[in-house]
């Protein structure tokens, strides 16, 4: 930083990106973020910088606890919806069954639980269907707890009763290749 | 601290020249003006809106609670001018460092639920209270769910793990099978193509 006292300080080695990033998300060693911390308080440039990064971080937080940011999601993220004052309907869903359940228009989200077992899956993919079997949803890679047992998926209530049945295939991938193919259904 | 050695509110706008000087200039200026006078009273707000931003991004990152940053902006300039009023902020260059180290003992002072705080505010508080333009800039959610469907869904499963879960790199190598650096790699990459994104939605309207 060049910092003449006539002038405004002009920044010549602005923080890059990935450190202010990982300054953000409280990933720096302490030494670097007490350095990154005097840097900005002392640079409106890099300051700006990291401000417009808060802004994007805020959202992103706010998007994903209106529930509209992820289609597989974690029991946390469950407990900040119910905690935000959301009504979320749970269904506790097992392979080849298909129990009828209506959607009051109350909820605000549909929680499937489909139940399986997970501990020796390497990689999990979903398909979100109505009855015909053509998908109009997938996630490639979601992410999941093997040791859970199940797999959370979130659906907004109004895309849930737009169907009078919804499939959930999921497309399990084990070690050596090998790909099995486990199907909840649940009807409105 | 007399209330009349802060500056006014009412003062939005220093004199041009003011803005194009250093913020140490800006400090060695204040140290010799008169107290009390207008342009003591230019300076100190100059600096404190310089600093207040600044301040309010350490305590965000910190705190993580928009109120208690706030609370954390006044305090800090509060101790700042006072110190630079009292000629005992040594050299003026190392003022980001002095801000630094006061910004720290008040948040650990605040974790030791400190008293004096609430004392300070109640009396002073509300002369330096901060301008609401300059909380984080508002994201469009509209731009940002556009931006969010350019990723790829294991860049979007990124980021809902570190801004919504908070979950740590190392906790989201495990979840997403790559290695904590891939992580921080993907990271900041997913970050750096949102904020161009958003970015460019506001320059062309899309």
């Amino acid at each position: 930083m060049t910092a003449g006292l006539a002038g405004r300080a002009v920044c010549d080695e602005p923080l890059s990106w990935e450190t202010m990033v990982a300054y953000w998300l409280g990933d720096l060693p302490e030494q670097d973020e007490w350095k990154a911390e005097e840097h900005y308080l002392g640079c409106q440039q890099c300051a700006d910088q990291l401000f417009r990064l808060a802004g994007v971080a805020a959202a992103l937080r706010a998007w994903h606890r209106s529930g509209r940011g992820q289609v597989v999601v974690t029991e946390a993220a469950l407990a900040a919806l119910r905690a935000a004052g959301q009504q979320l309907l749970e269904l506790r869903l097992t392979a080849g069954q298909t129990p009828n359940q209506p959607f009051p228009p109350e909820i605000d989200f549909v929680v499937a639980r489909l139940a399986g077992d997970l501990a020796a899956v390497e990689r999990l993919d979903l398909e979100l269907s109505s009855g015909d079997g053509l998908p109009f949803y997938s996630v490639r890679d979601a992410p999941f707890d093997p040791a859970s047992g199940e797999v959370l998926v979130l659906c907004e209530r109004h895309l849930a009763a737009s169907h009078s049945t919804l499939l959930f295939r999921l497309h399990l991938h084990r070690a050596y290749g090998s790909v099995s193919t486990a199907d909840y259904l649940v009807s409105a | 601290v007399g209330t009349t050695d802060l500056p006014e509110r009412t003062a939005l706008h220093p004199p041009p020249a003011l803005e194009t000087q250093s913020d140490a200039h800006l400090v060695v200026q204040l140290l010799a003006a008169p107290t009390g006078s207008v342009l003591a009273q230019a300076l100190a707000h100059e600096l404190c809106r310089r600093f207040a931003p600044r301040i309010r991004l350490f305590g965000l990152r910190h705190l993580r609670d928009g109120d208690a940053a706030e609370d954390l902006v006044q305090e800090v300039l509060l101790i700042f001018l006072e110190t630079v009023r009292a000629g005992t902020l040594r050299d003026p260059a190392q003022t980001p460092s002095f801000i630094l180290g006061t910004c720290r003992n008040v948040v650990w002072n605040r974790r030791r639920g400190d008293q004096r705080r609430r004392r300070i505010l109640e009396r002073y508080g509300w002369q330096l209270l901060p301008d609401a333009e300059e909380a984080p800039e508002p994201v469009d959610v509209g731009a940002l769910t556009k931006c969010l469907a350019r990723l790829s869904e294991r860049e979007r499963h990124l980021l809902y793990f570190s801004f919504d879960e908070e979950l740590p790199a190392r906790a989201i190598a495990e979840r997403l099978r790559v290695t904590e650096t891939h992580v921080r790699v993907l990271r900041h990459r997913a970050l750096g193509q949102l904020r161009d994104c958003l970015a460019l939605g506001r320059t062309d309207g899309r």
